[in-house]
């Protein structure tokens, strides 16, 4: 069950992903707020967070196992990230050793050191530059990460070379938009 | 130009995708650092490759938002609904605890209960009987108010202690719950008075609604003598605290 749902993040079923969203969110809300004193909108984005960190350490890799019930992880996790807030709040050392057993690289490793800038990140949506086709190409290959030869069955393409050359095309469109964004930011 | 580009891409993409052996993938790393135009290439790509997966991250936020109104709505239901279920919550407690203790004293009483009989007291025949304060007692005791027949008798027995007044002290205790008191009361009845019987008869009974066990078991042991009154509810009372 618990590989089966790394599995499927993996190979890009959001749905699983939102269905524990689903599943978890009103409950470690009432638990954040009644035992962290946090607000009601701190902890929906401190589970907001988890979520996300759990999808991004799974399609990197970095999580391929869990050795624990998903809403263990996920409450450990949330507890975590509600004491690293409070620590922001109140400027006290904290240690987190005790979390450590919970995943194999540790829950310290488990946000991105790039977290914030994940998060709060401002950004225009490139993709919606492309063709619908280019989209599609784009999230088969670098989210879903599928190889060439099921990408160029599912888009109908007549071989991989084609779907390379497809791949090719798409990925430079979307360089192109964004080098030309980020130099208008720059001028700007 | 383009050829070059289109290569470098393939390139690439094998090269993060893991699709090279260990010896290519040695060599693309000696290169990425020898080869300026595809170290640019590669942190172009690189660069093209975290927006898409910062898309994709802004998209799966774009989903948690839509059911955020969903779970919102629930959520804020499940809150007003809470301070109802806690009414109802504390409300069944006490409710529960009330027949508890209900049940629990009814556990105690009922087995004395059903043996006792209320005495039916001396009769009061005013200006025949000289003494008016027990008549008043028993006119109290008759109407229920044990309080005050049991401040007449205490006045009139501490000035002449009788076994009748004792054993009627004893009685307005029993009736008033305080068991304890009417042990007090009815072990002081002597042997040869007419009210031994039936003060021993309440000993016994106020010794059960108090729990002493061993003390019932005496008291009715010593009343089920035949020439006893009350051998056969001793008898049955016997048999129901083995």
């Amino acid at each position: 069950m618990k590989t089966d749902f790394i599995n499927s993040i993996k190979s890009g079923k959001k749905d699983e992903l939102l269905d524990v969203y689903k599943r978890y969110r009103n409950d470690f809300i009432r638990w954040a707020v009644t035992n962290y004193n946090v607000s009601i909108e701190e902890a929906k984005d401190v589970f907001q967070d988890i979520i996300i960190a759990l999808y991004q350490n799974i399609t990197d890799g970095k999580l391929t196992e869990l050795n624990c019930e998903l809403r263990t992880f996920l409450y450990q996790i949330g507890k975590f990230k509600l004491l690293n807030l409070k620590k922001r709040e109140q400027h006290k050392t904290l240690y987190e050793e005790d979390f450590l057993h919970v995943t194999p690289m540790g829950v310290d490793t488990f946000f991105d050191t790039d977290e914030e800038k994940y998060i709060n990140y401002e950004l225009s949506n490139y993709l919606s530059h492309l063709c619908e086709n280019c989209r599609t190409l784009i999230d088969l290959f670098y989210i879903k990460e599928l190889p060439l030869k099921k990408v160029a069955k599912i888009m109908g393409y007549k071989n991989e070379d084609v779907a390379k050359k497809k791949r090719y095309e798409c990925f430079k469109k979307l360089t192109v938009i964004y080098q030309k964004e980020k130099q208008n930011g720059t001028k700007r | 130009m383009e050829q070059r580009d289109r290569s470098f891409f393939d390139e690439i993409n094998d090269y993060h995708f893991g699709n090279l052996s260990a010896q290519d993938k040695l060599l693309f790393d000696s290169r990425l650092i020898i080869d300026l135009e595809l170290a640019a290439a590669y942190e172009e790509f690189s660069d093209t490759l975290k927006i898409i997966k910062q898309q994709n991250i802004h998209n799966l936020k774009n989903d948690f938002q839509l059911l955020d109104a969903v779970l919102d709505k629930e959520f804020l239901s499940n809150q007003k609904r809470k301070p109802v279920i806690l009414y109802i919550a504390a409300t069944l407690v006490v409710l529960l605890s009330i027949s508890m203790i209900y049940f629990h004293q009814n556990k105690l009483d009922n087995p004395a209960k059903a043996y006792y009989e209320k005495d039916i007291g001396l009769p009061v025949v005013m200006g025949e009987n000289n003494n008016i304060q027990l008549d008043r007692a028993m006119s109290f005791y008759k109407l229920n108010d044990y309080e005050k027949a049991k401040n007449i008798l205490t006045l009139l027995s501490n000035k002449k202690p009788t076994d009748t007044l004792t054993y009627y002290i004893g009685v307005n205790n029993y009736e008033l719950g305080q068991y304890k008191n009417a042990i007090n009361f009815f072990k002081k009845v002597d042997k040869q008075s007419s009210f031994y019987d039936k003060a021993q008869y309440r000993l016994g009974l106020s010794y059960w609604q108090v729990n002493e066990i061993d003390s019932t078991r005496q008291v009715f042991s010593n009343l089920k003598s035949p020439s006893s009154s009350y051998s056969v509810q001793a008898e049955l009372i016997l048999k129901k605290i083995k």
